[in-house]
């Protein structure tokens, strides 16, 4: 501060009561981006806090085994399987009417696309919450084998994935495969949730039966 | 506001999450001290409903209809005889009792009819499972292995030891006050699972499975639907009251 102060004072007078915010150019700092390019960097960082504050929190807090009983279901297994898998089919719809968005599935209305993306992803998003405060609360970050295992890592992820979606949507300026990437990460981690959940209790089922 | 939309489902995402957890803290297992008070309710109606009606009952063949004025003598003392008749010996001991060994092992014992069943357990590797009589305020149970039980029941204490081989632990434990079972068993259809848990009042579980005659701790049971998982078993546990079969 001394030498920007140092170096600065023949070209602007040394006034005590002048906050020092017009420092000269930092040489050290990135030359400026060529456009309004915006940062991905504050929503990865936040997605990742939300990650590890999920693994963090399933694995210290003492699995309860309570939870919230919701009517019309025969047990907290099926609940989740079919919460899980109704968030399961809204990402198929978040893959179509992305894919519709850009343009990939031929002449299909943006507008339309944009509406179908905009409300699958949120119901999508609202049937896993449900699961995974059942998992978190209920059950915890479990390690028994490799697919509770995945299946914990990978649900921790989603919501943290989930979080950088939300955050980065916002964000003008970025490049144009943050946004397909981040989502395509997204509907991968769910499948994988899905996967060693839901997929998993259906053909445990059909073999106990 | 276009922009915030995205930001708004983070935020409904987080608020229903939020609910969610409030409302699985709230799902405690039934809490005793409401099934005491619900059991304790009725006592007292009771006394008072027997002593009017007993009045009005012999006074009311001049009164009121006849017929019905041959038969009080009779079915006034039904009412009172049930809420009295569990009463008389054994059935006076009813009720559940958790406490500790020597040692830290949990217990849970639950009397019914004069007969009773009994679960220690460390929640890592210890079960036993002991069942027999209570003859006055005496419990006599036994288990596998040759395990034996014996005990003092003294109105909301029960006092007593556990015997395994030679080794001697005593116990006590108080009554839980409530009618919520505090004994759990499952078992899975194929028998490789064989789950015991001792569900306290505070909602506490302790609890041992055996897998393939190795004794592991119990995963917790979710207390909505008594069901867990056991290395990918969905196993359903129902409560243990001592039954006819209390030699089994």
């Amino acid at each position: 501060m001394a030498e920007h102060r140092q170096g600065g004072t023949h070209a602007l007078p040394d006034l005590d009561d002048e906050p020092d915010v017009q420092v000269l150019p930092d040489p050290f700092a990135d030359p400026p981006a060529a456009g309004p390019r915006a940062s991905i960097v504050l929503p990865l960082l936040v997605g990742a806090a939300v990650a590890v504050a999920l693994g963090a929190y399933g694995r210290t807090h003492t699995p309860t085994g309570i939870a919230v009983n919701v009517a019309g279901f025969s047990g907290p297994q099926t609940v989740k399987v079919w919460l899980g898998s109704g968030a399961a089919f809204f990402a198929v719809v978040q893959l179509l009417s992305a894919l519709a968005m850009w343009g990939r599935l031929g002449p299909v209305p943006p507008a339309l696309a944009g509406f179908a993306h905009r409300w699958s992803g949120r119901v999508a998003f609202l049937l896993a919450v449900p699961v995974a405060v059942h998992c978190l609360y209920a059950l915890g970050f479990a390690d028994h084998d490799l697919r509770t295992l995945t299946h914990s890592a990978a649900g921790c992820f989603f919501f943290g994935a989930f979080t950088t979606k939300m955050l980065a949507l916002p964000r003008r300026g970025l490049a144009g495969w943050v946004l397909p990437v981040v989502g395509g990460v997204v509907f991968t981690v769910l499948m994988l949730v899905w996967l060693t959940s839901s997929v998993w209790y259906f053909t445990t089922f059909g073999f106990q039966r | 506001m276009k922009r915030m939309t995205p930001i708004l489902t983070l935020a409904s995402g987080t608020a229903l999450a939020a609910v969610l957890f409030t409302m699985s803290a709230q799902a405690a297992p039934p809490a005793p001290a409401g099934a005491g008070a619900g059991a304790a309710a009725p006592a007292p109606a009771g006394p008072e409903a027997t002593p009017e009606e007993t009045p009005e009952a012999a006074a009311s063949p001049t009164g009121d209809a006849p017929t019905p004025g041959a038969q009080p003598g009779a079915p006034a003392p039904p009412p009172s005889a049930p809420a009295a008749s569990p009463a008389p010996g054994a059935a006076a001991v009813d009720g559940t009792w958790t406490g500790r060994l020597d040692g830290g092992a949990t217990i849970a014992l639950t009397v019914r009819q004069g007969r009773a069943v009994a679960y220690v357990c460390d929640g890592r590797s210890l079960e036993i499972w002991l069942r027999g009589r209570v003859t006055g305020t005496k419990l006599e149970l036994s288990g596998a292995d040759g395990a034996q039980l014996t005990g003092t029941i003294d109105g909301d204490r029960v006092s007593g030891e556990v015997r395994v081989d030679d080794k001697r632990r005593a116990f006590t434990a108080t009554a839980t006050g409530g009618t919520s079972p505090a004994l759990y068993r499952a078992t899975a259809a194929d028998k490789r699972v064989d789950g015991g848990w001792i569900v306290l009042a505070d909602g506490t579980q302790v609890g041992v499975v055996t897998w393939n005659g190795k004794p592991v701790a119990a995963p917790p049971l979710d207390p909505a639907f008594w069901t867990t998982i056991v290395k990918g078993v969905t196993v359903t546990a129902v409560p243990v009251v001592p039954g006819p079969e209390a030699g089994a």
